[in-house]
């Protein structure tokens, strides 16, 4: 017999990089996706955005990058303490140092505290209240106490980011696993996953963050996340657990059992794989539903304490002083162009990965 | 090669019946059971049991072919994924090579898995799509430590070559197949673990009349030249007869009537066997049969009728069909599982000819009928 | 054949538009069918002979479009152009003059609908009948088609039947308002033989008290030879072999059909070799190779005319229609 021959044929693409090609012909979910990397790229570059401290600076014959204070306080070189700069570069290191240089930040803006007069050579100290409307100093205008709202926004993706990625991350191990090991294992063990995930489905997020905040002496914003993520995984388990329940019967795993393989090889190499698409399409939503719950707790006053920056807070400090529409405007539309370019992503995902949808294209 | 039993050919001991007596079959399945527990309810409280499998028993000799025919729900399907313990069976005895099958720790059991292996219905459903070929056939491979990479490739282009596919294949993905090609693959699967037993759980039903000829083909090669012995299940009759050496007919989770193929096709003695032959469309009209239409539909093997499990769409049922589960009558290897025909062999004397001719006369005579056209019957 | 068939196709083009390109799956389909005839129309997967069914009700698929030919039924002396016929014209044929019965009674039933609802549901749409009418005519729908305890049947819901049950209960819905034409879509491909063989028996049954034509889709060889007076067979979107069943069974002359045949196992072929096949595979609509589209595949084919030119559906014998350059050489 004739060996049927595929060697002329194209390479040959997995289910991903079909998926990818499908992905692309998709317009708005390819701008969603832009921004969406488009944030992450401001969240990673921030301190070089917005800040008071240089990107790169010679000082005293030595190389620093003080911008990594806005990372971690710890990153900002002692010398900079020893020397008391008490946070204000520009004058002191001229001063100090008068063979110094330094690359700024394309805004000279902090978003911690209010710029003071003649920190950086001829400009006024940043406008307060009813004065601070977005000028070209202040791009998105000031809040009440003279706090630039850019930097504030800048610095704040990448807690709106965070808070998605960390936890949906969380949820999504969560969910898959304890979807995994109830779907595969079936009996008393699914019962057991399936009455945990009910039980958790019933505690609304919102009020045990609240509790939380009352009863936690620091309610820092991991806290948060990690709730957000003990708490929202109780879908993604479900479509797991039935994604493992369709599989496991499916004849590729009964084969792959007949070749004598275990149950951990079957979970990880057989029916994850084939699981994963639609589980990945909820994380992606979850994801948006994340940012927006941290935006309402910021909104609430229960957001990360105050010297940390997100846009929850942003709107939350424009609670009393609605006149200060710049406020509102800004971080709202954040927020709303954030979770919409989620959402869209996600979207665009499930219509790339589904197979009936691909099914219907044939 | 054009023999007229190429199995038989092939393996060493040409004389089938002196081979039998010596060596022990390679497959023996004793009263095999499999149940299902229905179960209800928050609490999973079991409410019945589906007797998929009840009491089956047959034995394979080394290099031959055992066909399992039956409608959907009969159990077929069941049986051979039990023999792997794919379905752990619930009571009965499986022997494969002399070594109890159900008995064996989880590590023995994937021993022996190697050299019993299964080919599936659907070739689109028994292939992961996320995996390469080149992942498919390894598995396995990987799995019983056969092989460094280097002999594990040649392994593996070597069963390719074997079903008829280039070993470029190896790099592709299922989908690139076509349902005839993607069957191949799953056949190069199962035989690159060398084994010596294989199950093939409707293998070309899936498949295009033209594809199917050629895989049928494939797998007559194959038993051929790797010595291979066969369980091929399947509903279609034509091809069960085509390339089974015995062939068993089964009902409701019972085996009804089992012979060597060509004598089950002449001379069929259980009433189920007959319908199932006389329904088979046949373009030749010298091969068609007087069609005998049963009533009524396959009753759920959840609870299966009293007695004679065939007896509510038997024509011939009797007083005693409802009641006594029919005794195994052995007429020389041919065995049957029915109060009717068992009267007929005593009568006429154990000529299964006559006592086929009998039974299918009785049929016609039964189904015929008053009324022309048959009228509404008890369907359910 | 009279002058008017029932129902007549002609040229018929029906493609489908994808991102790959335009794939004609039906290329210039020509059959006829006779008051009260079966006609077989049998091929393999892909063949085109389900998009050729759905093109008679229109009922293609989007992407699918008939693009050329006609398919004309003749009801009441009437000619009716079906693939120009309006919309809501169309709705009074589907259902009411041509029936249809698909593969999967499962699917093709809704579940959340009793089964007399269902069939009450196509009298009334058809006929101007009230609620009690069109019940009532269910219920001699269910007795027709021999459906058990037809009273309480009445009130099943889908799922509550048997495939075989089903299969009857579809059969009833299509034959609800006396069509003239049935199409059957692999009726009997999902049963089983014995179910199969009830099913092939109330058809014929049914044929001969009603008088209905009937369609019959199917890619088994078998079904056609016990049911059908004529057969059409299918290969790559066309019409290769077209003739009454005996003569069609007793002397194939395409390569295909002969092919086709041979490859059938059975008992009497054991120990005769190896099973005559077609070598290679069906070609998907994007890969139909040039002239004849079986040449790849075909024993006698002789290049390079059967490369190069599109054979025409030749009338050899009386009623007996090829598509082969060669067919008087293969005929035996």
């Amino acid at each position: 017999m004739k060996p049927h021959d595929v060697s002329s044929r194209p390479p040959s693409r997995g289910f991903w990089a079909e998926a990818w090609v499908r992905y692309r012909g998709r317009p708005i979910g390819m701008i969603a996706l832009a921004f969406v990397v488009f944030l992450t790229v401001v969240a990673a570059f921030a301190p070089a955005i917005a800040g008071t401290k240089p990107v790169i600076c010679r000082y005293k014959g030595r190389l620093y990058m003080p911008c990594l204070g806005y990372f971690n306080r710890r990153w900002e070189a002692p010398i900079f303490t020893k020397d008391k700069f008490r946070g204000t570069y520009p004058q002191n290191l001229k001063e100090k140092d008068p063979d110094s240089w330094a690359i700024w930040p394309l805004v000279f803006q902090d978003p911690y505290r209010r710029v003071r007069d003649n920190e950086w050579p001829g400009r006024p100290e940043n406008p307060s209240r009813d004065e601070g409307r977005p000028t070209a100093v202040n791009l998105f205008g000031t809040d009440q106490y003279g706090v630039d709202v850019f930097a504030k926004m800048v610095h704040g993706t990448t807690i709106a980011l965070l808070v998605g990625f960390v936890s949906m991350g969380l949820a999504g191990s969560i969910g898959i696993i304890v979807g995994a090991v109830g779907g595969y294992f079936g009996g008393w063990v699914d019962m057991l996953t399936s009455r945990l995930t009910e039980v958790v489905m019933c505690i609304p997020t919102l009020v045990l963050i609240l509790a939380l905040v009352a009863v936690v002496e620091k309610p820092t914003i991991w806290k948060t996340m990690a709730i957000i993520g003990a708490t929202g995984w109780t879908g993604i388990a479900r479509l797991t657990r039935a994604e493992f329940l369709r599989l496991k019967e499916s004849e590729f795993v009964m084969a792959a059992r007949a070749a004598g393989a275990g149950p951990v090889r079957i979970m990880l190499r057989h029916i994850l794989p084939n699981a994963l698409a639609p589980v990945l399409v909820p994380i992606t939503f979850g994801i948006a539903a994340a940012i927006l719950i941290e935006g309402s707790l910021s909104f609430l006053g229960f957001g990360p304490p105050p010297p940390t920056a997100s846009w929850g807070s942003i709107l939350n400090s424009a609670r009393s002083n609605l006149q200060l529409w710049w406020l509102v405007v800004f971080p709202g539309a954040g927020i709303f162009l954030t979770v919409l370019a989620y959402n869209l992503v996600g979207e665009a995902l499930q219509e790339a990965t589904d197979p009936r949808l691909r099914e219907a294209r044939k | 090669m054009t023999t007229a039993q190429p199995n038989a050919e092939g393996t060493a001991a040409g004389q089938r019946s002196a081979q039998e007596a010596v060596e022990p079959a390679l497959l023996a399945v004793e009263q095999l059971q499999t149940h299902f527990p229905i179960r209800k309810g928050l609490l999973r409280r079991q409410v019945g049991t589906v007797r998929a499998v009840d009491g089956v028993s047959f034995s394979i000799p080394r290099g031959q072919t055992l066909g399992l025919v039956g409608e959907s729900g009969c159990g077929k399907t069941t049986v051979g994924r039990s023999l792997l313990r794919l379905i752990e069976p619930t009571g009965g005895s499986v022997r494969f090579a002399g070594r109890d099958v159900r008995g064996q720790s989880r590590a023995e059991l994937r021993r022996l898995r190697r050299r019993m292996q299964i080919v599936f219905q659907d070739p689109y459903g028994s292939l992961n799509p996320r995996m390469k070929v080149r992942s498919i056939l390894e598995e396995g491979l990987v799995i019983h430590g056969m092989g460094d990479r280097a002999t594990r490739l040649e392994r593996m282009a070597a069963a390719l070559e074997r079903t008829g596919l280039a070993a470029a294949a190896l790099d592709r993905y299922p989908h690139e197949f076509s349902g005839g090609q993607r069957q191949r693959i799953a056949i190069a699967r199962a035989v690159v673990l060398e084994p010596e037993f294989l199950v093939l759980d409707e293998p070309v039903s899936a498949l295009d009349v033209s594809i199917q000829a050629q895989v049928i083909n494939l797998l007559a090669e194959l038993r051929q030249e790797l010595g291979l012995t066969y369980l091929f299940i399947s509903h279609d009759l034509s091809v069960v007869e085509y390339l089974a050496d015995q062939v068993a007919v089964m009902y409701l989770g019972r085996i009804v009537e089992s012979a060597p193929a060509e004598q089950l096709c002449r001379q069929p003695l259980h009433p189920y066997t007959q319908a199932l032959f006389s329904a088979v469309p046949s373009v030749e009209p010298s091969r068609r049969r007087q069609r005998i239409v049963l009533p009524g539909d396959v009753p759920s093997p959840s609870r299966p009728p009293s007695g004679c499990r065939f007896h509510p769409r038997c024509p011939l049922a009797e007083a005693v069909c409802r009641e006594v589960d029919p005794p195994q009558v052995d007429l020389a290897g041919h065995r049957v599982h029915c109060h009717v025909a068992g009267r007929e062999l005593d009568r006429s004397g154990g000529d299964a000819t006559a006592a086929s001719a009998a039974v299918a006369a009785a049929i016609i005579a039964a189904t015929a009928g008053p009324a022309a056209p048959s009228p509404p019957r008890s369907d359910a | 054949m009279t002058a008017a068939p029932l129902l007549a196709i002609n040229d018929l083009v029906t493609a489908f538009e994808t991102p790959a390109g335009r794939l004609p799956a039906v290329d210039g389909v020509s059959l006829a069918i006779g008051r009260g005839r079966t006609l077989g129309l049998v091929g393999e997967s892909g063949c085109g002979k389900s998009v050729t069914a759905m093109s008679i009700l229109r009922l293609v698929a989007s992407p699918g479009r008939i693009e050329s030919g006609s398919i004309q039924l003749t009801v009441d002396g009437e000619s009716l152009e079906l693939t120009s016929l309006p919309e809501r014209r169309l709705r009074e044929i589907r259902g009411g003059r041509i029936g249809m019965i698909f593969q999967e009674p499962m699917t093709s039933l809704n579940p959340v609908f009793t089964v007399g609802d269902q069939i009450a549901e196509v009298v009334r749409l058809h006929r101007r009948a009230g609620r009690t009418a069109a019940r009532a005519r269910a219920l001699e729908m269910l007795k027709l088609v021999r459906v058990a305890d037809p009273e309480q049947r009445l009130d099943a819901y889908p799922h509550q039947l048997s495939g075989g049950m089903r299969q009857r209960v579809m059969i009833a819905m299509a034959l609800a308002c006396e069509p003239d034409l049935v199409i059957a879509d692999e009726p009997t491909t999902a049963l089983d033989v014995t179910i199969q063989a009830q099913i092939l028996e109330l058809l014929a049954d049914l044929r001969r008290r009603l008088g209905t034509a009937i369609l019959l889709i199917t890619h088994d060889l078998g079904v056609v030879a016990e049911t059908c007076d004529d057969v059409a067979v299918m290969y790559a979107g066309r019409i290769v072999e077209q003739a009454p069943a005996a003569e069609l069974f007793s002397r194939p002359l395409h390569p295909y059909t002969i092919g086709l045949l041979a490859a059938r196992p059975d008992a009497d072929r054991r120990g005769s070799g190896p099973l005559t096949t077609i070598p290679g595979m069906v070609p998907p609509p994007q890969e139909f190779p040039s002239g004849c589209r079986f040449h790849p595949r075909c024993g006698y084919a002789r290049q390079p005319r059967c490369a190069a030119e599109v054979p025409p559906l030749r009338e050899i014998r009386p009623g007996h229609f090829v598509r082969c350059h060669f067919a008087e050489e293969i005929s035996p």
